[in-house]
């Protein structure tokens, strides 16, 4: 009997060496436990042994069957290991290889910095309105205390289109033309393109950017067009931020300010970017002088306003930390990314 | 302005340091643009007395000077041959220091030691070229330190001034300005001789733009040199030495903001008459240029022949020159406007012109006439019976302005006491009269911008200090902020651009006509920068397809760019702007995806535009179409509510290398985004009912190349209510399929609001699109 139990076992395992396939496996397994098997040919046999060796016979029996049935399962097991692997190997990845990204295309910085600035100050209670770029002399200049031949009209050298149109050298037009829609009180903001007959270099652009603030109330003075300057400098640039006030001249306000912020790079202590001084130059303010009031029907005496425009470029210039103004209408992809 | 401070300590005494200076003018009066130190490290250079002059042994070019310097004499060889003995000159000895830290040693010149060099008015800085050594006029004992006897060391501050501020155009103003906003004191005119108005020269003035006309005489002037001094405080203005009599007058409009002419008295007959000029009268200025008059010009003539043109420029033939024996000295005051209108259309700007075009002061002629005659009598000579012919029809008043004190504090926005207001005006030195509510304010003349109440609150708070005015948030109105609808919906779709891989970019409106391969402009600028910026473009997508090129050429093949900006016409209303959306893009669709090897294409492209549509509920048609440049296989123009809002397709490859350079496909896009908005309503959810189970099935159709899937969407849609949706799954052309088929795959959705679908239910509808189909020669793709 232990010979007859060795040779089997020998011979199932010379069998499954060969085998490479669960299917393969399957047939040997039906060969040896199966209902016409050897295991049940062995069961059958028992009637043959004598009765008191029996019950020793049916455990050798049963002892063998668990030991094939180990042998199978554990080549089931190897032989699944291995499927797997094969599977694993064919869905093999560079876990280190590049993404296959798919990206989002960037908000042009000057568009990006005139969002946020529309939305520093519509939290402020503005109201955003928009303007066009092809204007009239009268909005563009004389309604905004510059006559013709004042020679504040030099500061900006202006395209012409024909004798009534140009193209508008500041988004100020924007106020006379709002203020002549709306009656007070106002709080606008507007922003867009503008241009002058500058050429082309780091630090000027023939096309260029403003942001216009116009706020008009009975009450309105100097401290207030101070506050919301500082609230608009901390918002964009650092919470630190000091403004500083400077007297300045722009015909449509009185008093008019050129306003400085303490310098985004070195914080106030002096760097190049500051040339030393510890301030960065960043717009032009003022308090609407009442002339222009006077000009769209407001009486001065009743209203009062303040109003401010912003460079967008130069906005965008300090705080990106470009140093050539080019780069902003290049539009190179490089750049962009 | 440029202001030489050792020329300033004229008029104020201050002891700041520059860097003090530059504060104070910053945070109380304009701008400093620059600060200029001069002669700072100049050393060892004396004045020197040449007593006896030898040729070199060994050399033509050069001699040998024996030269006084006080305490000894030194052997100075020299090349410039103009100097002679008895000349006094600057010497650079050893061990000087010179412009540009050019340092002197003793050296040996052909074998002769010459111990320092001579100098010119360009080595020590005074003037940007010299053509010999500077021969000193004055009376200087030998040895004396020139740098420091003619105050050659200085600091020259510039400062921006603004147009209203005529004032700060000269040293007097600059002074008082000084004193008021504290950086001096003892502000003080120069000495001037005194003038009584009595006939001296007869003066008529027909042209009213002449407000005053101040007229003397200056007799045996001798022409010549000008001091040192002077030629220096010029120099530091940028203004060159010409002659004592030119120098004087330019440094009397420098001193006093007052610009002054001096005519050859022997040249210009006997009388000055003022008038308007003749148009058409051809007349030589001192630039040795003809002009053309308008004849609007104010003209300075003897009653028949052209002397100056009035603010403007003098003529060319009643000028000073070397042989002026006797000069008519002018101080008048022109019109600034008018003035203005002459010098720009003459397209003349002089140091004249831009003072009298701001405004000059009309009641200064007694200073600024007797200051002329004392330099004049005691720099060239001259004599004069200090009278003055002085033709003033009209006198320029002062103006009163009235300034409240409850209207200072309401727009500057804090406490000033009432006092310490007082005395900024006060030290203004304006008159001025105490009244109830507050002052009435009488400014100098020579202050023009001051005008009504608000240009006092500004010189009363600039020098109070903005900075000590409080930020604070105003009390009043309580405002609600609003984004703007159509700005927000720009922004909007800027977004959803985005999110498609495209770059957002700004390109200039104005272009080369000669690139609009499309659409022509029609609006040209009368002045432009040159013909590249000429046009307003009538595309945007021209401007994105020049930042397409751009890339393109610098190596990158995978180009996606849209731009939201103005694009402009012109029709009989008038000049038209509108907000457009333009697209461009060639090359792979997602270049950083190397799974995704699909170039951008038709479909790509109006994946965009669809989202777009979708996001803001507009029902848009595509209209195959014909554009110029653009190919009608893949071109469309598109249609919202039968207007043609907008193009979208594939640009012509001839067109694209042509213009661009661009090799590859191009594909663009615009639309009219204001039309866009009008059209565009909220989504409506109220029909999205999705209770019961949906049934989908796929179709494959083989459909003749020229019908339009539009047409097949449109069939099955109204082929039945429970048509939900229909979606193209595949659209398939080319290898198995003739070339005047196309197979398209779509995938449609069947769904009651009311109860589950049957299959029967579905192939009822089926029957009914299936049937229409087959009549426009759709059949079902063979397996």
């Amino acid at each position: 009997m232990i010979q007859e139990k060795d040779r089997i076992i020998r011979e199932l395992n010379d069998e499954i060496t060969k085998i490479k396939d669960i299917q393969e496996l399957q047939n040997v397994k039906a060969k040896y436990t199966g209902k016409k098997g050897i295991l049940t040919a062995l069961m059958k046999n028992i009637s043959s042994v004598e009765p008191e060796n029996r019950k020793n016979y049916g455990m050798e029996v049963n002892s063998l069957k668990e030991e094939i049935e180990n042998i199978i399962n554990e080549k089931t097991e190897e032989i699944k290991k291995s499927e797997k692997e094969k599977q694993e190997m064919k869905n093999w990845v560079d876990v280190t290889a590049d993404g296959a990204k798919k990206i989002s295309g960037r908000e042009h910085l000057i568009m990006k910095v005139m969002r946020e600035s529309f939305e520093i100050f519509t939290n402020l209670g503005f109201t955003v309105v928009e303007g066009n770029e092809i204007e009239e002399p009268w909005f563009n200049f004389d309604a905004l205390n510059t006559p013709k031949w004042h020679p504040a009209r030099d500061m900006q050298d202006t395209f012409y289109i024909d004798e009534e149109h140009l193209l508008r050298t500041h988004t100020s037009a924007v106020q006379i033309r709002t203020m002549m829609k709306h009656q007070p009180p106002i709080a606008v903001v507007s922003s867009g393109r503008t241009y002058r007959k500058d050429e082309i270099d780091a630090t000027h652009s023939a096309m260029f950017h403003q942001f216009e603030g116009l706020y008009i109330d009975k009450n309105v003075n100097v401290g207030h067009l101070k506050k919301f300057l500082e609230i608009y400098a901390q918002k964009m640039f650092g919470s630190n931020l000091k403004v500083l006030l400077r007297p300045s001249f722009f015909p449509f306000v009185e008093p008019g300010f050129e306003v400085d912020v303490s310098c985004i790079s070195c914080g106030g202590k002096g760097c190049s970017v500051c040339k030393n001084t510890g301030w960065i130059e960043v717009l032009g303010a003022g308090l609407v002088h009442p002339n222009v009031l006077r000009n769209v029907g407001f009486d001065p005496e009743k209203w009062q306003g303040l109003a401010f425009g912003i460079g967008i470029e130069r906005i965008a210039m300090l705080k990106y930390g470009i140093s050539n103004m080019r780069e902003l209408f290049k539009n190179d992809i490089r750049f962009i990314e | 302005m440029r202001i030489s401070t050792e020329w300033l300590s004229d008029y104020i005494k201050t002891d700041l340091t520059s860097e003090k200076i530059v504060d104070k003018i910053k945070l109380h009066t304009t701008n400093v643009e620059t600060v200029e130190k001069a002669g700072q490290n100049f050393k060892n250079i004396v004045v020197g007395k040449i007593e006896k002059i030898t040729k070199h042994p060994d050399a033509d070019k050069l001699v040998v000077c024996d030269v006084n310097i006080g305490k000894e004499n030194v052997q100075i060889v020299t090349a410039d041959l103009s100097v002679q003995e008895g000349h006094t000159v600057p010497v650079a000895l050893d061990g000087a220091v010179l412009k540009d830290n050019f340092k002197i040693k003793n050296r040996k010149m052909r074998g002769i030691e010459s111990q320092g060099m001579f100098c010119s008015l360009e080595e020590v800085e005074v003037e940007e070229k010299s053509e010999e050594v500077y021969k000193i006029k004055e009376n200087v004992e030998p040895g004396t330190d020139f740098v420091e006897y003619f105050k050659i060391r200085d600091e020259i501050i510039e400062i921006e001034v603004f147009p209203n501020r005529p004032d700060l155009l000269s040293y007097t103003g600059v002074a008082k300005e000084f004193e008021v906003n504290g950086i001096g004191e003892n502000y003080k005119l120069p000495e001037y001789t005194e003038v009584t108005a009595e006939e001296e020269f007869p003066v008529i003035i027909e042209d009213n733009n002449c407000k005053r006309y101040s007229a003397a005489i200056v007799k045996n002037i001798k022409i010549g040199k000008t001091p040192l001094w002077m030629v220096r405080r010029l120099a530091t203005a940028g203004i060159r030495s010409i002659n004592n009599i030119v120098d004087i007058t330019n440094y009397v409009m420098l001193e006093s903001g007052h610009p002054v002419h001096s005519f050859d008295l022997d040249k210009i007959g006997d009388r000055i008459v003022v008038k308007k000029g003749t148009k058409g009268e051809k007349v030589l200025l001192l630039d040795e240029k003809e002009y053309e008059l308008n004849g609007e010009e104010t003209l300075i003539t003897n009653g028949k022949d052209f002397l100056a043109m009035g603010g403007i420029m003098g003529g060319e033939l009643s000028g000073i020159s070397d042989s002026t024996k006797n000069v008519l000295l002018e101080v008048a005051y022109f019109d600034p406007v008018n003035t203005r209108k002459s010098a720009k259309y003459h397209k003349i700007s002089t140091d004249a012109s831009y003072r009298f075009e701001r405004g000059v002061d009309p009641e200064d002629a007694e200073f600024v006439m007797g200051r002329l005659i004392k330099l004049m009598t005691e720099i060239a000579g001259g004599e004069c019976s200090n009278k003055m012919t002085d033709i003033y029809p009209e006198k320029i008043a002062k103006k009163e302005i009235p300034l409240s004190y409850k209207y200072l504090l309401s727009r500057a926005g804090t406490e000033i006491k009432k006092e310490e207001a007082e005395e900024i005006i006060k030290k203004f030195g304006f008159e001025y009269t105490n009244q109830e509510e507050g002052w009435i304010i009488k400014p100098d003349t020579k202050r023009p911008d001051l005008v009504q109440s608000v240009d006092m609150v500004e010189e009363i708070t600039r020098i109070f200090g903005y900075d000590r005015i409080p930020a604070v948030l105003p009390s009043g109105t309580t405002f609600q902020g609003d984004g703007n609808n159509f700005f927000k919906f720009k922004n909007k779709i800027s977004e959803i651009i985005r999110g498609n891989g495209y770059h957002e970019i700004v390109s200039y409106s104005f272009m080369n006509i000669n690139n609009m391969w499309a659409e022509k402009s029609e609006i040209k600028l009368l002045n432009p920068l040159s013909a590249e910026y000429e046009y307003l473009r009538p595309l945007t997508v021209y401007g994105v397809l020049e930042s397409v090129s751009y890339n393109y050429r610098n190596q990158n093949r995978d180009v996606k760019l849209f731009e939201i900006a103005h694009k402009f016409e012109k029709d009989e209303n008038g000049y038209k702007e509108i907000s457009t959306i333009a697209i461009a893009a060639t090359g792979k669709e997602n270049p950083y995806d190397y799974t995704d090897k699909r170039d951008v294409s038709y479909y790509t492209l109006k994946g965009i535009t669809d989202s777009i549509f979708e996001e803001f509920n507009i029902k848009a048609d595509y209209v195959r179409s014909e554009r110029k440049g653009m190919l009608k296989s893949q071109t469309a123009d598109i249609f919202v509510e039968d207007k043609c809002i907008g193009f979208l397709g594939l640009i012509d490859g001839e067109i694209s290398d042509k213009y661009y350079s661009v090799k590859d496909n191009i594909y663009i896009a615009e639309i009219d985004a204001e039309k866009l908005f009008e059209y565009s309503k909220p989504m409506n959810k109220e029909n999205k009912k999705i209770d019961f189970p949906a049934i989908k099935r796929e179709y494959s159709f083989m459909v003749p190349i020229k019908s339009e899937y539009r047409e097949i969407k449109e069939i099955f849609l109204k082929s039945g209510k429970i048509v939900e949706s229909v979606n193209i799954f595949d659209i398939y052309k080319g290898k198995g399929i003739d070339t005047d088929k196309i197979s398209i795959t779509v995938t449609a959705t069947f769904r009651a609001p009311d109860r589950t679908l049957t299959d029967d239910d579905v192939n009822k509808t089926e029957e009914k699109f299936l049937g229409k189909l087959n009549e426009m020669g759709i059949y079902f793709r063979e397996k």
